[in-house]
């Protein structure tokens, strides 16, 4: 099979570099606050054959991962027991209810203070933004697992083991790889966020000191870098999501 | 030998809540024994409790009244020796054919190179061969049928409690079916008890029918099936063979019209 690729899906991105290039060349715009896409793609260049935005993305990165870890585990073991255990749901859900609805940068503050500043107000503003739809996503999946699979389970025997692990998890994890999905975004705009104020390391921090010494390409070269990291792990959880429910990879 | 016996059985529908006095009824006062090794069809309208009644024998629900027993043995929860067959399968769709055979082998802690063995003689058993790493959306009806079967089977139970097993098949598939369980139950000689709404399945497989009425269903007619076996499809042109499908058919028709 051909792999065939519809150019004119890059149509409009080229198209708006095309008028940004032309803004610039032509005078149009101060080039301290907004430099050229030439003049970032070569800014970039540099930062990656420097080493220096590598460094930072894998900063970046590495609180991510963390933050992300712990949002899973207890977005996954919240959800779980909510979903199949009224007291625990009763106790949890209320708490977690009123917390859903503040926005994690609200957080940062408070974060700082408790944390101070570096990797930890990281950590935490990720795995509490990405808990929330890891954790409805679970919650909503156990709630859905189909009776029949449980009876099935059941009169074969099945281990409390085997029902958690084997039956009732795997069930729901079309809607769990769903959460997880949605809350590496989350995670990944959470750090950026907390590292603008709360970090001395990170893509955050270098765009946000770039600006302080009125840097613009750089901040721009970081916000490329930002979005292209963001755009990868959108994918890779594609990827993970169908190794994880290989069931539903409808072919045809 | 008596493998099942239900003692006054009753069924309402709220279960052990609310203590509304008015509880609809949907099984009344039930006793039946089902011998060892027998095939058991439970006929009746749609509606009339059919299902509530195997889901009691499978120790899903527990009745409001009366006792159940298995092997002399009360029944309280589902039991790896009474394996069900759904009318949607119930396979698990994460797991291939493979997988889901092994799974209630992996219950019983077989080791992995003897669960290889045993749920390739099952799959070999089902005519499921070169199916095994196919996930339940790639497989026909008939065929995902033929999985759960095989994946009831494989932990050698003593008794297959089966819903409406053929219910969601075209009638040809059904058929072949039919005749495949025939078979294997030849070879297994479990104690199969199925419930069903088609008669000439009933008459086809069984050796003893229940008739249950409307809900709340009681038992109507307790009939013995006594023709030869090994059966055949030619069977349903012979006179026996109709004769006891009439008699079956008219009160179940009685049951169905006066319910209108």
């Amino acid at each position: 099979m051909k792999l065939k690729f519809n150019y004119r899906k890059l149509l409009s991105i080229v198209a708006i570099i095309a008028i940004w290039e032309l803004l610039c060349d032509i005078g149009y715009v101060n080039i301290r606050i907004l430099p050229s896409p030439y003049v970032v793609l070569i800014t970039l260049y540099h930062l990656i054959i420097s080493g220096s935005i590598l460094f930072d993305m894998l900063t970046s990165l590495w609180r991510v991962i963390v933050g992300f870890l712990i949002a899973v585990f207890l977005g996954i073991v919240t959800g779980y027991f909510t979903a199949t255990n009224k007291k625990a749901s009763d106790f949890l859900t209320p708490l977690i209810e009123i917390l859903r609805p503040i926005p994690p940068v609200a957080f940062i503050p408070l974060s700082i203070l408790w944390f101070g500043i570096g990797n930890a107000p990281a950590y935490f503003l990720v795995a509490f933004g990405s808990f929330f739809p890891i954790f409805t996503n679970t919650f909503y999946g156990i709630k859905s697992v189909n009776k029949i699979h449980i009876d099935a389970a059941l009169c074969l025997g099945a281990s409390r083991k085997q029902l958690v692990f084997d039956v009732i998890i795997p069930a729901a994890m079309p809607f769990i790889t769903v959460g997880l999905k949605t809350g590496i975004g989350v995670a990944w705009f959470c750090v950026i966020a907390a590292e603008l104020v709360g970090a001395q390391s990170g893509l955050g921090y270098m765009i946000q000191l770039n600006r302080l010494t009125l840097q613009s390409e750089n901040v721009i070269a970081g916000m490329v870098m930002i979005g292209l990291i963001g755009f990868l792990m959108s994918r890779m959880m594609v990827f993970i999501q169908k190794k994880l429910v290989p069931w539903s990879n409808k072919t045809s | 030998m008596e493998k099942i016996e239900l003692i006054n059985i009753s069924k309402s529908f709220v279960q052990n809540g609310n203590n509304c006095k008015n509880e609809p009824l949907i099984l009344n006062d039930i006793s039946l024994k089902i011998n060892s090794g027998s095939f058991v069809s439970i006929l009746g309208p749609s509606g009339c409790g059919k299902s509530t009644l195997l889901n009691i024998i499978a120790g899903f629900i527990s009745p409001s009244k009366g006792e159940i027993k298995f092997n002399g043995f009360p029944v309280t929860a589902p039991n790896p020796n009474r394996v069900v067959i759904f009318q949607d399968y119930g396979l698990f769709d994460w797991k291939t054919v493979q997988g889901n055979i092994e799974f209630g082998l992996i219950a019983k802690n077989i080791p992995k190179t003897e669960r290889k063995e045993i749920t390739q003689y099952y799959i070999d058993l089902v005519h499921l061969k070169g199916s095994e790493n196919k996930y339940p959306h790639e497989l026909s009806g008939g065929m995902k049928q033929r999985a759960a079967i095989a994946r009831a089977l494989a932990i050698e139970p003593e008794c297959l409690l089966m819903d409406e097993p053929f219910g969601a098949l075209d009638s040809q598939t059904r058929n072949i079916l039919q005749d495949e369980i025939l078979d294997i139950w030849k070879k297994t000689k479990n104690t199969i008890v199925s419930i069903t709404h088609n008669v000439d399945e009933a008459v086809y497989l069984s050796d003893r029918i229940i008739v249950l009425s409307n809900s709340p269903a009681k038992i109507l007619i307790d009939t013995n099936v006594n023709l030869p076996r090994p059966r055949f499809p030619e069977i349903r042109l012979q006179k026996d063979f109709i004769e006891i499908y009439n008699y079956l058919w008219q009160s179940l028709r009685n049951e169905v019209m006066s319910n209108k």
